[in-house]
This record gives C-alpha cells, sequence and structure tokens, in this order.
C-alpha cells in the first residue's frame, strides 16, 4: 500500500521534473531564482487553498467554493481595514473567521441536511461571489499599510543557495506542514481517510463521521479565508472577482497529486507537487509566449487527463490484486 | 410526474398531504406570489416590452433547462452549457459574417453543439470521468475555445434574416416546443423512462440488459443541441456573438431545474417544474433591474435558491418515508 502510494506521488514529480527541464530548456528566463521565487510567491495561495480541498476530496467530497471563499475573505479585508480603519491584522483575523463561517456553512448543509457537496458548494460558489460583488459595489479597494503589503511582496533572506524567500511561502509552507501532520500523524487524519475509503465501515468502528467531515470543510473554508488574505497583500488591493476559476486549479492540483476523487486516497505532499506542476506550467507558458485562453485550455485538458489517469491507475491496481489474489488462491 | 401519480392514486385522503407531493408546487407558488407582488410594487413590470424580455429570458434559460434536467434526471450534472451556448452561437455567427445562408450557419451552429455534448458524453461514459468533472473541464476548455475563436471581439450584427429567432414570441415557441418534446420523450418513449430508470438506480437498469452508456451518450448530445438552440436565440436577440457570451449561466439553469422540482441526485423530475424555475428566474433578474438593485445580488439569490430548492426536495423525500 505504502509503495503504491509513493508510486503515485512519484508519477506527478516525475510529470514535475520533466515540465522543469522542458522549460529550462526552452528559456533562460525560466530557471532563474527571481523567477522561481517568483512562482514560489504567487502559488502559495493555491497551495494553501489546495492543501484544505485534498482533506475534503480523500473524505470523500469536493468542495468548488474555494475560489469565491477566496474572493469573499479579499473583499472582508479591504473593506474592514481601508475604509473602516480596522486595524490591518484583526480585519484580516475577520476575514479568516469569514472563511471558516462559510466552510462551516458547506459543512453543516452537507452533514446536517445531507445536501451533496457539489450542490452545496455549488450554492455557495454563487452566493459568497455575489455577496463579495454587493459589499464592494464592484469595484477594487486598496490603500493597505506597507506593513501589510510586505507579507506578500518583500522577501527575509538572504538564505544560503536559494537567496530571498518570500514571506508568503513561510505562511503556506506552515500550513503545509500543519496539513501533513494532521492528514499522516494524527488519529482525525486517520479517520479522514477512512471516511472517504468506506463511510460505511467508518461509521461502524466507531468513527464520528459527522465531526470528521464537518471538519474538513470547516478547514477548507479557514484555508480559503487566509488564501484570500495572502492574494490581498501579493496584489496590493481587495478584488471582488480574486480567485476566479480557483476551484479548477485547485481540484488539477489535487487530482494530479494522485487524491482520488473517490475519496480515501491522496497526500499533502502529492497536492504541493501537483500545485508546482501548475505554477511551472503557467509560468513557463507565459514566458513562451502563449496566451491566456491556450492556458486556460490546457488547463482543462489537464484536469481531465489527470482524472484519466486516475481511473486508468485504479484500472492497473485492480488488475494487479486480482493477478495476486489468484497466485495466492493458487498457493494455498 | 411519476410520484404525483402515484400519490393520486394510493393517497386519496388528505388533499394537503397530496398537494404537498406535487414537486412544481413550491416553484408555482413561488413564481405567482413573485408575479403579484411585482406588479405592485414595480412601476414597468406589466410593461409588454418587460414582458416580451421576460418570456425571452426565460426561454433561454428554460431551454438549455430542459436539457439539463433530462442530464440531471440519470444522475449527472453537466456545468459546460454556458461554454457551449457561447461556442455555437460563435460559430454560427462567424459563418454568416461570412455570407453563408441563416439557416446553414444556423444549423452548423446546432452541429457544433451536439458535438461538444457528444464529446462531453464520451469522456463520461467511455473514459469514465465524473460528470462534474469533464464538464467542469470542458467550461474551460470551450470557453477558451471562445475567446481564441473569437479573438475576443464581438461577432455582429447579424443579417437581419436572423432576428427573428430571439423575438420574445418565437423564442417562447421554441421553449414551449422543446418542453413538450421532452416531456413526451420522459414520459412515453422506452428510451425515456430509462433515463428515469437509471438515475434511481442504474446498476439495475445495467443489469436489466439496458445498455446505459448509450441512453448517457443520447442525453448528453441532445443537452448540447438544446444549449445551442439557446445560443443562437441570445445571438439573435443581441445581435452578435461574443467570447463571454452567456458567462455564468449555468448557474441560473441548474437554479432553474432544482427549483422545479427536479431531484438533483438523479430519477425524479418535472420537465414543466424547469420552465416555471427558469421562469422564477427571469422575473427575479427582471425584479432586480426595475427596483433598481445592484445585479450583482442575483448571484447571491441564485445560490440562495438553488439551496432552499434543495433542501425542500430533500424535507420531501424525508417527509414522504
Amino acid at each position: 500500500m505504502k509503495a503504491i502510494l509513493k508510486a503515485k506521488e512519484f508519477a506527478v514529480f516525475m510529470l514535475f521534473t520533466v515540465l522543469f527541464a522542458g522549460f529550462a530548456f526552452k528559456t533562460d528566463r525560466f530557471a532563474t531564482s527571481d523567477n522561481l521565487l517568483n512562482i514560489a510567491n504567487q502559488y502559495s495561495e493555491l497551495a494553501v487553498v489546495a492543501v484544505g480541498l485534498t482533506v475534503v476530496i480523500v473524505s470523500g467530497g469536493i468542495d468548488i467554493s474555494v475560489g469565491s471563499v477566496v474572493g469573499l475573505s479579499s473583499i472582508t479585508v479591504g473593506l474592514l481595514a481601508c475604509l473602516h480603519g480596522m486595524n490591518i491584522w484583526l480585519a484580516s483575523a475577520v476575514a479568516i473567521l469569514v472563511g471558516l463561517a462559510c466552510g462551516t456553512l458547506n459543512g453543516l448543509i452537507i452533514t446536517k441536511a445531507g445536501i451533496q457537496p457539489i450542490v452545496a458548494t455549488l450554492a455557495m460558489l454563487s452566493a459568497a461571489r455575489g455577496l463579495a460583488f454587493v459589499l464592494s459595489n464592484s469595484t477594487s479597494i486598496s490603500g493597505f499599510p506597507d506593513s501589510f503589503m510586505s507579507l506578500g511582496q518583500e522577501p527575509i533572506g538572504p538564505f544560503p543557495v536559494i537567496g530571498y524567500i518570500p514571506k508568503s511561502v513561510f505562511v503556506a509552507l506552515a500550513f503545509i506542514v500543519l496539513g501533513i501532520l494532521l492528514m499522516k500523524y494524527t488519529a482525525f487524519g486517520r479517520g479522514i481517510y477512512a471516511t472517504g475509503a468506506s463511510e460505511e465501515a467508518a461509521r461502524l468502528s466507531g468513527i464520528d463521521i459527522f465531526r470528521t467531515k464537518l471538519f474538513a470543510y470547516s478547514f477548507t473554508g479557514l484555508l480559503c479565508g487566509l488564501g484570500g488574505v495572502m492574494m490581498t497583500a501579493r496584489v496590493a488591493a481587495a478584488v471582488p472577482d480574486a480567485g476566479t476559476g480557483m476551484e479548477f486549479e485547485a481540484i488539477t492540483a489535487v487530482v494530479l497529486g494522485g487524491s482520488s476523487l473517490k475519496g480515501g486516497e491522496g497526500s499533502v505532499i502529492g497536492t504541493i507537487i501537483g500545485v508546482g506542476v501548475m505554477g511551472i506550467l503557467r509560468n513557463g507558458l507565459n514566458l513562451i509566449g502563449v496566451p491566456n485562453a491556450w492556458q486556460v485550455l490546457f488547463l482543462g485538458v489537464a484536469l481531465i487527463v489527470a482524472v484519466l489517469a486516475d481511473n486508468l491507475r485504479n484500472t492497473l491496481r485492480w488488475r494487479a490484486s486480482a493477478q495476486t489474489g489468484k497466485t495466492t488462491g493458487d498457493a494455498t | 410526474m411519476d410520484d404525483s401519480a402515484a400519490a393520486l392514486g394510493t393517497n386519496k385522503g388528505n388533499l394537503l398531504d397530496r398537494l404537498a407531493q406535487v414537486r412544481e408546487l413550491p416553484a408555482i407558488i413561488f413564481l405567482l406570489m413573485s408575479l403579484v407582488i411585482l406588479s405592485a410594487v414595480a412601476p414597468n413590470f406589466g410593461s409588454s416590452t418587460n414582458l416580451l424580455s421576460i418570456a425571452r429570458e426565460t426561454a433561454i434559460v428554460g431551454i438549455m433547462g430542459v436539457g439539463m434536467t433530462l442530464v440531471i434526471l440519470t444522475g449527472g450534472i453537466d456545468l459546460s452549457v454556458a461554454s457551449i451556448l457561447a461556442l455555437s452561437a460563435a460559430v454560427s455567427a462567424t459563418l454568416m459574417m461570412r455570407g453563408t445562408s441563416t439557416l446553414v450557419s444556423t444549423f452548423v451552429g446546432l452541429c457544433t453543439g451536439c458535438a461538444c455534448g457528444f464529446a462531453n458524453a464520451l469522456l463520461i461514459t467511455v473514459l469514465r470521468v465524473p460528470p462534474i468533472i469533464t464538464t467542469l473541464g470542458t467550461m474551460g476548455i470551450l470557453r477558451a475555445a471562445v475567446t481564441l475563436y473569437t479573438g475576443a471581439h464581438s461577432i455582429g450584427p447579424l443579417p437581419s434574416s436572423f432576428d427573428i429567432v430571439g423575438t420574445g414570441p418565437i423564442s417562447a415557441l421554441l421553449l414551449a416546443l422543446t418542453a413538450a418534446a421532452a416531456t413526451f420523450f420522459v414520459s412515453r418513449l422506452s428510451v425515456g423512462r430509462y433515463v428515469l430508470a437509471i438515475g434511481s438506480n442504474e446498476e439495475a437498469v445495467r443489469l436489466s440488459g439496458i445498455d446505459v452508456d448509450k441512453v448517457k451518450i443520447l442525453v448528453y448530445t441532445l443537452n448540447g443541441l438544446l444549449a445551442a438552440v439557446a445560443g443562437m436565440v441570445v445571438a439573435s436577440s443581441v445581435n452578435s456573438a461574443q467570447s463571454n457570451t452567456a458567462l455564468g449561466y449555468e448557474l441560473n439553469v441548474i437554479a432553474a431545474v432544482v427549483m422545479g422540482g427536479t431531484s438533483i441526485s438523479g430519477g425524479q423530475g418535472s420537465i414543466p417544474g424547469t420552465v416555471v424555475g427558469a421562469a422564477i428566474m427571469s422575473v427575479m433578474s427582471s425584479a432586480l433591474i426595475l427596483l433598481g438593485a445592484s445585479v450583482h445580488w442575483h448571484k447571491l439569490i441564485v445560490g440562495g435558491v438553488i439551496l432552499t430548492a434543495v433542501l425542500i426536495d430533500k424535507f420531501r423525500t424525508t417527509h414522504k418515508q
């Protein structure tokens, strides 16, 4: 089992390496430390959001409202800090709580009312985006204090070899580590894998399904809130359509990283490599001058191919296990 | 449809209980209420221009909604309809601008819609990619294709012979025909019955020897075709096609379907209900404009409406048990 999980992450890592080498070969502006740190900075938000989404997808659910919640969180920081003069860090905390509230609401609707995740979060996708536009009057808000903007813009350093590292990358790293610890080394994490693999079996073995699922969606909401704050700091403005289409990139990253949409399988590390693939793909395509519409097209294809690869892997494994089943049967 | 008939047959006692089992009822009540309130509150609501524009909007959402109802009845979903709409509209508009006859251009546009729906269907059935992921992917791919195809320019003005498609009465007629044909399909044809059966229990249908994949391919292709029909109405009414035509409409369509009483888990639903749902959606957006509210409230309300509708459906199914 462990070997298979390893192999899953190995596949996405190979893809990452091939793309990296390809772009480095194609343009000499790609593999510079400046450019790579720039990618890390830009994709730290997606990484944070994708960590949450991994937890949801492993638990057997899905959340397509992540992009909208990021947008709502961004507008919350902007409104409170720039228009109402609230302390910026307090405003950020409120925005993260708004994200948490959205996630918890998703979780409650899914667990308590028994609505399918896709529909519940589709409703949230529409409602949160609408709220972001209504609250902001469809305009972007700026005028943040420098201390806040430095979160997304000013690097710390210099470190040996790597040089300067943006602060947001540290924030992302902290939550990636938290996600890994949570999923791998806690009973709760194992409960999430068990719920995704077989809800009935998990229930019968005494796992609190309600709490497990609710936690998964709340955690994702919280991370979306954080992602919104990070994005606001990086672009120095709160925009109502911030994070539009992020669900697309996040789901692709998670599935590329080896999580199965059927639940019960996947890892945060795989997801992060998946985010890395998205990051270098976007950046590399930009550098070699591929227009945005083509990039969106590539991403759509990548999403479907990632799921196809997952299907193929499942079929192969099923065949392999059928085979070994047969051989052990012969032996006994 | 099926369970309202069942309710009439078995439970003759309580009228209220029987009414509660009519799927379309909450939507009809809501529509009537909003019509009464709006004609009292909003000054120009009853004007013929406004009513005609509501009729057209209802037709656009409703025609797509009928296709979406079929898809949802099989237990699937299609997020790519708005992108299919935009692509078919752009293809037809480009051909018209090149001087191809209106009829041929429209036909090619409709074929484009079918082809997109068919591509979705192949991914879902042959390659076993879940509907939500397939159509999330094709939503992005097709929208990008429209942007590349149109070069982000508006294609128009379209020839005057095409104007008639997007007028209020003709688009309403298109909706009526579509809804009638789909109702006939679901309730009278055996393949239509399979659509309902697949949504209730796909495995049982497969085991009774029916080619489930074929039925699904038919349904997703029809859905593509209907999105293209709606695309013709949109293109004709705004007299052009753009890369952002109908952006985000998939949510309105899904909201209309679930509001009409179709269960999102498949197997149960109503095509007339979807038409009522589409009418509610267009009345609401018209009301927001007339009352001078920000159009962005629309998204917020759509989210609330989807949620309320699925909660009502959930309540109904648990209540019945």
